[in-house]
């Protein structure tokens, strides 16, 4: 599957801590359906996204928690 | 099965067979008469070298795997002693701090002489003379209530702390475990345990007390190694820990002691994965597999059940092995926070009642923390949490220190470390709580592979973990390790598993 550079380093984090297996699915699976984050993860990842793209995100905006259930939707967070 | 002195049963036996080989280790042999000469010697030497201002007084001996570690204790029975064992291969720093704990400057020395002496400890240790002087009083067995031996364990600090068992609570144990393991004339039992760890005062005593043969294995961690000693010795029966029987499960090893003398394995010491149990059924169905429970302070093992096929089958459905059943010699019973017997099925705190609790840690303070009464008999609360089925067999969830709150979620790490060990990769696990940041906390998992498996997709196996665990139990990160660290005792040590994953595989990985 092809990452752009913003993509990869967001992709980092999901590989960290599912393995490498989870490349294949990552642009097509639900995150939080299939239990890959919960809302604590959230916190984490929206740290993460802030340390490496220098762009606040609001965890309490009710649309920003909806786009963590999908990649490409958190990629969009960043850009 | 008679009260006598277990000084009184080792005289009888070596009146009765001389000659009859009973201890065997790497290096020698020793029929009871030479036991009984050595011990002879070790008395004399214990007499010269050590003030004994208390009655009994506790004698420090490092130990390795040589047999003479029998006819040292067996020296310090004579002379109506305790003894403390002391391995040879802990750091000195921590043979030192047991030694002050004991009031003590010097230790007796059971090295075989081709064990290595620690440098730092050769000034302080006195060696079994070469000639003994006749006993002047006889033996005389020591009174039931003295102390038989202080066994140094880590505590949930790592700092030594010393357990007071009686000639009473250790007789109890033995004589116990006869309505178990039916021992005959043909048994010879492996020594698969460091003389520091109480599982290896279990075959001592019972030797002594049944006049069982002992063979020490003078590798615990080579599995091959082990093999031929079983072979070559006829070795029948094995007391150790989940992890040292694990070794055995590679491809073949099993199917090879099926075709020895081996006819039970005794587990203790931690959790013995049913998983596991199954491989021993089904490719060595000869062997019998007997899961216990005890501790140090509650003199080795209090419960004990042979795992028959039944058994696992509904282990299977509940996750667990029972440990067993309460039995008069042994009272037992489940407490829940109120401090009241919880029911059939409640999870609470196992105490342990009556003549096996042992005399209390050396420190009278830690004692009061943890020894206290119930229903008027004397109780040692285990920290072990469990529940009784409706059969009255007991089973054991996890430690209360295991039991961990994340995100207000109360979660046993056993729990965890039982799913992850059913994955068909696994072979043994080691489930740790890690802090992010902000005491932001996680569960992550180390995992020793099984031999035959070269590799683990860790997101194939996350989702199979899923389907068996709840959300709020799955562990964040699953971590390879080419081999599960055990400690000192042969259990998985998962501060050294955390320590590991946290100093070696973070960091080469962030680097």
């Amino acid at each position: 599957m092809e990452f752009s550079e913003a993509e990869k380093i967001i992709a980092e984090f999901f590989i960290e801590r599912e393995g490498e297996g989870i490349v294949d699915e990552l642009k097509t699976i639900n995150l939080t359906k299939e239990g890959i984050i919960d809302s604590l993860d959230i916190i984490l990842l929206a740290t993460y996204l802030e340390e490496k793209f220098g762009k606040e995100i609001d965890i309490t905006d009710d649309n920003t928690l909806k786009a963590f259930s999908n990649f490409e939707n958190i990629v969009k967070l960043v850009l | 099965m008679t009260n006598d002195s277990f000084l009184t049963c080792v005289l009888k036996h070596a009146k009765a067979k001389p000659n009859q080989i009973i201890i065997k280790d790497k290096w020698n042999s020793w029929t009871w008469s030479e036991l009984l000469k050595d011990a002879e010697r070790f008395a004399t030497s214990i007499k010269d070298n050590f003030t004994t201002d208390s009655d009994p007084a506790v004698i420090p001996i490092l130990v390795g795997r040589s047999g003479k570690v029998v006819s040292a204790i067996l020296g310090c029975m004579l002379t109506k002693n305790a003894f403390a064992p002391l391995s040879m291969d802990q750091p000195t720093i921590r043979t030192k701090i047991c030694l002050k704990n004991l009031g003590k400057n010097h230790l007796l020395s059971a090295l075989d002489e081709h064990e290595i002496y620690p440098e730092d400890l050769k000034s302080l240790l006195v060696f079994q003379y070469d000639t003994a002087t006749q006993m002047s009083s006889g033996y005389k067995p020591n009174f039931e209530n003295n102390t038989l031996y202080v066994l140094f364990t880590s505590g949930s600090t790592g700092e030594p702390k010393g357990v007071s068992c009686s000639h009473k609570n250790i007789m109890n144990t033995i004589l116990w475990s006869s309505n178990y393991l039916n021992w005959n004339e043909t048994d010879v039992m492996g020594c698969g345990a460091q003389f520091t760890f109480d599982l290896s005062m279990f075959d001592i005593f019972s030797m002594m007390y049944f006049g069982i043969p002992i063979m020490i294995f003078p590798n615990l961690s080579n599995p091959k190694d082990v093999l031929e000693h079983i072979v070559r010795n006829q070795i029948t029966s094995i007391f150790s820990t989940p992890a040292f029987f694990a070794q055995f499960l590679p491809p073949t090893l099993l199917e090879k002691l099926s075709n020895t003398k081996l006819r039970r394995i005794i587990s203790a010491g931690d959790f013995f994965p049913p998983k596991h149990v199954e491989e021993w059924q089904t490719r060595a169905p000869d062997i019998i597999v007997y899961n216990s429970w005890g501790l140090i302070e509650t003199s080795i093992i209090t419960t004990m059940c042979m795992i028959t096929k039944d058994i696992l089958k509904n282990s299977k459905r509940v996750k667990s092995l029972p440990i067993g059943q309460e039995s008069p010699r042994m009272p037992l019973t489940i407490i829940d926070e109120d401090k009241t017997i919880t029911k059939s099925g409640e999870v609470g705190e196992l105490w342990v009642l009556g003549d096996c609790v042992s005399m209390g840690y050396l420190d009278s303070e830690e004692t009061s923390k943890q020894y206290t009464t119930f229903n008027n008999m004397r109780a040692f609360r285990t920290g072990d949490l469990g529940y009784k089925d409706e059969n009255n067999n007991f089973f054991l969830v996890g430690r209360a220190d295991s039991r961990v709150k994340i995100a207000g979620y109360r979660i046993e790490l056993n729990e965890v470390e039982n799913a992850v060990n059913q994955l068909s990769e696994v072979h043994l696990t080691a489930a740790f709580v890690q802090t992010i940041k902000d005491e932001h906390k996680e569960i992550w998992v180390g995992i020793e592979l099984k031999k035959s498996t070269l590799d683990i997709d860790i997101f194939s196996a996350k989702k199979r973990l899923r389907k068996t665990l709840p959300q709020y139990t799955m562990p964040k990160r699953l971590f390879v390790l080419p081999s599960m660290p055990l400690n000192i005792n042969g259990k998985v040590d998962r501060l050294k598993v955390k320590q590991i994953i946290n100093e070696n595989i973070l960091k080469k990985s962030s680097s």
